[in-house]
């Protein structure tokens, strides 16, 4: 590791690298602070835009997007009680009474130090962690990298809101939907109906950006503008000093928001209630929590900027998205021809660690960003709706032409974003539908060498070792979606 | 359309899913039989989820599903963003963006024409400038690049 270090050191003293962390940073916080408008979203939209810029300078700018964007939850969060992105949903409990109380400010500071001690504390573990799951990862044969495509798809689908059988077929669906195009063992054609453009398989970008960016904007099209009362929740913010006692708490936060942000699917909303909950359980005065006590603003938002460094460990090393936005930040990944494994941390190292590294620049940009301007950017969400929309469809349009030059791309993208917005409503999960479209090639090249391996017993995908390590952590991670479906039923029977 | 029977609806469409499926996976030849046993696996997944899909009960009271909360404002945009993508090729990435931004906004009842005139403004020079010039993608010129 530490022959990398120094290069990727170098790399980032390029102007460039700061200026496009700083880009990624000022639009993060922009989108994360507009409710309805995700950080997916934005990496998903920018991805083609990185496409002709050094990977570094890619990665660093959708890096920056991710970190800005969970942190700008907070500010629409706390002024408005209307959570920007919905890890930001519990800093809304004591922030947005904290503003009520005329300490806009106050609350906003707490936010984005904590913000940034829980951003820092997961990248460092990021650092230190991911090379040894990398080198771990070199074990992996066909088999376990099947059952591990089954582990990331059956993790993040239990954990999506609703039904679990909704978020399984979700998934499923988007494994079905890869298998379009050329089979990857013996070459054979299917499902692609003579369509030449459907040969290489359904292209990647232009369903993303169709599923997390077109869905949405149809979403928005009944609400005129996403917030109205900006000016009254502004006339609470005065510049403020961060109160005396909240390091324990964030450092908590920052430990659990990274611990959760490793498994598939748990992500941000989650990581951002247990640690409200352990803050206010472990609190001497639990009763102030949902009153506005500065602590409920500090677990919470140490936690969700805790799990951007915590889902990119298990995306680098194992190519396994912790979340919606590091689903779509894999697709940035591909774009510059990088496979997720043991060759980022060899081949790739000072890149990879040059992409780690930034995140460490990323949060230093918001805490300054968010420290002396979080107001201004709290206005951008008066934005009304009847110019975002067409202005986000006009870059939908240009982002997903511009990979492959193909009018085709285009309107695969408008037919994800329309079939996206009817799924959604009926229950279905997106962000599982586009972890079955990435995980589709691994699970498939996995079982079919893996049937040529055991000469087409399926036994095999149970008798390795690790196969059977992989398996017991799948069962563990559905536990809790077993769990609350088993609760819901018998609250219903009661 | 109340939620279970949009369930229904859905676990229907799942068990035909999987049965076109099953039955395309059938006439692979048998190089590519792994690939086929793949999309029996598929399919077979697919058959059992839609059936716990449509046998399961719905919690009662069965609620209704909105499935858009402002027809009119979703109609315009569906619309305006299928014309949009439609004339692209025949006007040009530029014009038709010019086009299609002021248009849309006033479908969905912005009626300050100045603003609209720098949001479509603002837009178009941020894709010129980031797509074209910085990137070099040849966006789509139409009857103007012949």
């Amino acid at each position: 590791m530490t022959e990398f270090i120094l290069p990727a050191l170098t790399s980032l003293l390029d102007p460039m690298v700061l200026l496009v962390i700083s880009a990624g940073s000022i639009v993060g916080i922009i989108v994360g602070a507009m409710p309805g408008l995700t950080a997916t979203m934005a990496v998903a939209l920018l991805i083609p835009v990185t496409f002709g810029m050094s990977p570094l300078l890619g990665l660093a700018l959708m890096g920056g997007v991710y970190c800005g964007g969970m942190y700008g939850g907070a500010i629409s969060s706390i002024l408005l009680s209307t959570p920007g992105t919905p890890a930001a949903a519990a800093t809304a409990f004591d922030g947005y009474p904290m503003a009520r109380q005329g300490k806009g400010g106050t609350a906003l500071t707490v936010a984005t130090w904590a913000s940034f001690w829980g951003g820092i504390i997961s990248t460092i573990a990021l650092l230190l962690m991911a090379p040894a799951l990398a080198k771990f990862s070199l074990r992996f044969g066909p088999p376990e990298y099947f059952v591990l495509a089954i582990m990331g798809l059956s993790s993040i689908v239990t954990l999506t809101k609703g039904s679990m059988v909704k978020g399984l077929l979700s998934g499923f669906f988007g494994l079905t939907i890869a298998t379009i195009g050329m089979d990857p063992l013996s070459g054979f054609m299917r499902f692609t109906f003579g369509q030449i453009d459907l040969f290489d398989g359904v292209p990647f970008m232009p369903a993303l950006i169709g599923l997390f960016s077109v869905s949405q904007i149809l979403d928005l099209t009944a609400e005129t503008r996403i917030t109205e009362n900006i000016d009254a929740a502004l006339s609470t913010i005065k510049r403020s000093k961060l109160p005396k006692g909240l390091s324990g708490t964030i450092c908590r936060g920052g430990v659990i928001g990274t611990i959760v942000g490793m498994l598939p699917g748990a992500g941000a909303t989650i990581s951002s209630f247990i640690s409200y909950n352990f803050a206010k359980q472990s609190a001497k005065d639990p009763e102030t929590f949902g009153k506005g006590n500065p602590k409920g603003v500090a677990a919470a938002e140490s936690a969700n900027n805790g799990c951007v460094g915590g889902s990119l460990i298990p995306l680098l090393t194992l190519g396994i998205p912790g979340n919606s936005v590091a689903a779509a930040l894999m697709g940035g990944l591909m774009i510059q021809g990088l496979i997720p494994g043991p060759e980022l941390f060899s081949r790739y190292g000072t890149l990879t660690y040059g992409f780690i590294l930034s995140l460490f620049i990323a949060n230093i940009v918001f805490l300054v960003l968010g420290l002396y301007l979080a107001p201004y950017f709290a206005r951008v969400t008066s934005t009304p709706n009847a110019l975002l929309i067409p202005g986000i469809a006009i870059l939908s349009v240009i982002g997903s032409y511009a990979i492959n030059n193909n009018m085709f791309d285009v309107w695969l993208m408008i037919a994800f974003g329309i079939a996206g917005y009817f799924l959604e409503k009926g229950g279905f999960s997106t962000g599982a539908l586009v972890l079955g479209l990435i995980l589709g090639p691994i699970a498939e090249l996995g079982f079919g060498q893996s049937l040529i391996m055991s000469q087409g017993s399926p036994m095999i995908f149970f008798e390795r070792p690790l196969c059977i390590l992989l398996w017991v952590i799948t069962l563990l991670l559905m536990i809790p979606a077993f769990s609350s479906n088993l609760k819901k039923t018998k609250n219903r029977a009661e | 359309m109340t939620r279970s029977s949009m369930n229904r609806l859905f676990a229907v469409g799942g068990l035909g899913l999987a049965a076109a499926l099953f039955y395309g996976a059938s006439s692979f030849p048998d190089r590519a039989a792994d690939a086929a046993r793949y999309v029996f696996f598929l399919a077979g997944i697919f058959a059992v989820l839609s059936l716990v899909l449509l046998l399961r009960k719905t919690p009662s009271p069965d609620s209704h599903v909105v499935w858009v909360r402002s027809p009119r404002s979703f109609f315009f945009a569906v619309v305006a963003i299928v014309a949009y993508g439609a004339v692209i090729p025949r006007f040009g990435f530029f014009p038709a963006s010019a086009l299609f931004m002021p248009l849309l906004a006033l479908l969905l009842g912005y009626r300050r024409p100045l603003f609209i005139i720098l949001g479509t403004g603002v837009i178009l020079s941020f894709v010129y400038l980031v797509f074209v010039y910085f990137l070099g993608v040849p966006a789509p010129q139409g009857i103007w690049g012949e």
